[in-house]
């Protein structure tokens, strides 16, 4: 025996000693809870193949009806190229964050990420709303919260607006960024129970509006149809008409909290989390999450009945919602779920610990901030979940992000190119 | 593996397809373990492995090679794990010391220690030939499969992996022992 043999030899044992085929606790079933929300794709290899034998083999038997397979077989390919780089521009957008009081933009996959604006004598972040990016795609709100500020109200903090061609940021008015209305308005809070709209464009930023609210604007949504603002003072969730500022009481919870509201992207629901515990004043969101009509007709709970819920949040299409959930037992692990509005096929993501979210413009991935320890301490890292694969891929830069809004482009506008660092 | 559950699961049967993994993910582990050498990688790995599997079921033409099949999905989901994580390289770093005497049996685990030394110095794609032949006791040709490789390539491939354990083996031999450290 050799060398190479007794190695071979000694290698063999060694392999088998080692061994573990115990596999990991909890392994199988983040896999299962995984595929099951996938289904297997159609195998249209085969099916081609079978297509194209027959058509090549009549085709064969004629130089003419070969060319023109080839041709024809050429033509769809190009068009195929065509229509996919059409849909990557179309639900491509930027990627905007912040992070230590500056606002960074960065491509869909997180490359690129450039240093967009920073103001001395501010800390700017990005509003924490759901449609920070202004409907077609040009302008990201982003709050700025003076230096010398003693608390969070006084003095008042003032929206920035960042163009994401010429990166320019300019003030907007003293308040906090609520949304944006469909054509194009910005909506702010500039006081605890008062609106303004501004209209914005390239060169000018005007005052358009000013209505006084008989509500408190905590934790406010604006609606995609520019229509309702739902507000969360205390245990109600109320309706504000943004042209007169007439209120609607859509849900009561009986003196504990409800919070972050959510509309569907058609404006005729809202998701919201609810309070339940009276011995939890203070823990908003120990409930499931609801889902009310915007007439207050109908209310259906969507989340698991026992499991905390918080940070609903819309697909695109409005098929699904995602949401923060984590058991009640441990409290301690998180997890996104998504569910349908009538809390239907509900489905856990194995994600970790998922802080704030957001769906990608086509639907098929979800964005979260989630907490790591590396060399640098603990920070919130940027990752995201394709909900086809469950692939897990990290965005950010690779020094974290505190906050992020990702751009949803309408169907066939372009992405806007990304100036390089320092221009 | 059962051909009709391979079969069922084709159809969309999910509770085939958890069978399936349920009986395929401890050895679909071991080999990651193997080939990986890193506990989160293999895990990820095997995770990538079979969510391919069940997306990619439809496209598998004979059941019967199922096993062959997800071999061959884990193999290529540790080669990008590997990928992924290359990054956050794990170096030996050699700091002299005074050996003591050893017994026998000290020997053969200064052996075992040795031999897993010897594996992690090897790349991902030699560990894998390794584990195919010496573990799995996998035919040259259907490990070649396997890799996706020619049959050619498979057996230098082999020949190479051999070397560099023998050559790590011998500078093992002839050093101090290591201290591992992580650089991110």
């Amino acid at each position: 025996m050799n060398r190479h043999d007794l190695l071979a030899a000694g290698l063999r044992v060694h392999l088998r000693n080692i061994a573990d085929e115990r596999p990991a606790p909890g392994q199988l079933g983040t896999i299962l809870s995984l595929t099951a929300t996938i289904r297997p794709r159609p195998d249209w290899l085969a099916t081609m193949r079978r297509a194209t034998t027959g058509v090549w083999a009549r085709a064969s038997a004629n130089p003419a009806v070969r060319l023109a397979v080839v041709v024809l077989l050429a033509i769809l390919m190009v068009l195929a190229v065509a229509l996919i780089a059409g849909q990557r521009e179309r639900v491509g957008g930027l990627l905007g964050f912040s992070r230590n009081g500056t606002v960074y933009l960065a491509r869909p996959d997180g490359s690129g990420a450039i240093q967009a604006a920073e103001v001395p004598e501010y800390v700017l972040g990005i509003s924490p709303v759901e449609r920070a990016w202004s409907p077609e795609g040009r302008y990201l709100a982003v709050d700025g919260f003076p230096l010398n500020a003693r608390s969070g109200y006084e003095p008042p903090s003032t929206v920035f607006v960042l163009d994401s061609r010429t990166l320019a940021l300019r003030a907007v008015g003293a308040g906090t960024f609520i949304g944006w209305t469909p054509d194009g308005l910005a909506l702010v809070a500039s006081g605890s129970t008062s609106l303004a709209t501004f209209s914005i464009d390239e060169r000018t930023i005007e005052a358009t509006g000013h209505i006084e609210t008989e509500v408190l604007i905590s934790g406010a949504s604006l609606s995609p149809d520019g229509h309702w603002l739902a507000v969360t003072p205390g245990p109600f969730l109320v309706l504000v008409d943004v042209q007169t500022g007439a209120t609607k009481t859509l849900y009561d919870n009986g003196g504990e909290l409800v919070d972050r509201p959510a509309w569907s992207p058609d404006s005729s629901r809202i998701a919201f989390a609810r309070t339940r515990s009276p011995q939890c004043h203070m823990c908003v969101g120990d409930g499931p999450i609801l889902v009310v009509t915007v007439d207050g007709s109908r209310v259906t709970p969507v989340s698991r009945p026992d499991w905390p819920a918080v940070r609903a949040n819309w697909s695109p299409n409005g098929e699904w919602i995602a949401y923060k959930t984590r058991e009640p037992e441990t409290g301690i692990e998180q997890y996104i779920e998504i569910v349908h509005p009538d809390g239907s096929e509900r489905r856990t993501l194995p994600t970790g610990s998922p802080h704030d979210m957001a769906w990608s413009p086509d639907g098929a991935r979800i964005l979260y901030m989630t907490e790591a320890l590396d060399e640098a301490g603990s920070r919130f890292i940027l990752v995201e979940i394709g909900l086809m694969d469950g692939q897990i891929r990290r965005l950010d830069d690779g020094a974290g992000v505190e906050a992020f809004a990702w751009q949803s482009l309408p169907a066939g506008s372009s992405i806007p190119p990304l100036q390089p660092e320092g221009q | 593996m059962d051909r009709e559950l391979v079969a069922r699961a084709q159809g969309g049967d999910h509770d085939a397809f958890a069978a399936i993994a349920a009986s395929t993910i401890g050895r679909l582990t071991a080999l990651a373990r193997l080939i990986l050498q890193d506990e989160d990688r293999a895990q990820e790995a095997v995770q990538d492995a079979l969510v391919d599997a069940w997306r990619d079921i439809r496209a598998l033409r004979d059941p019967d090679r199922a096993d062959a099949w997800l071999r061959r999905l884990l193999v290529r989901a540790c080669y990008d794990a590997a990928k992924r994580h290359r990054r956050r390289a794990v170096v030996d770093v050699r700091v002299l010391q005074v050996e003591p005497a050893v017994s026998d049996a000290q020997d053969a685990v200064a052996t075992r220690d040795q031999l897993d030394r010897g594996l992690r110095r090897l790349s991902p794609d030699q560990r894998a030939a390794l584990v195919l032949t010496y573990y799995l006791d996998l035919p040259l040709a259907e490990a070649a499969h396997t890799l996706d490789i020619p049959v050619g390539t498979m057996k230098s491939r082999l020949n190479r992996a051999l070397n560099a354990l023998r050559a790590a083996l011998d500078a093992d031999e002839r050093a101090p022992a290591p201290v591992r450290e992580h650089y991110a």
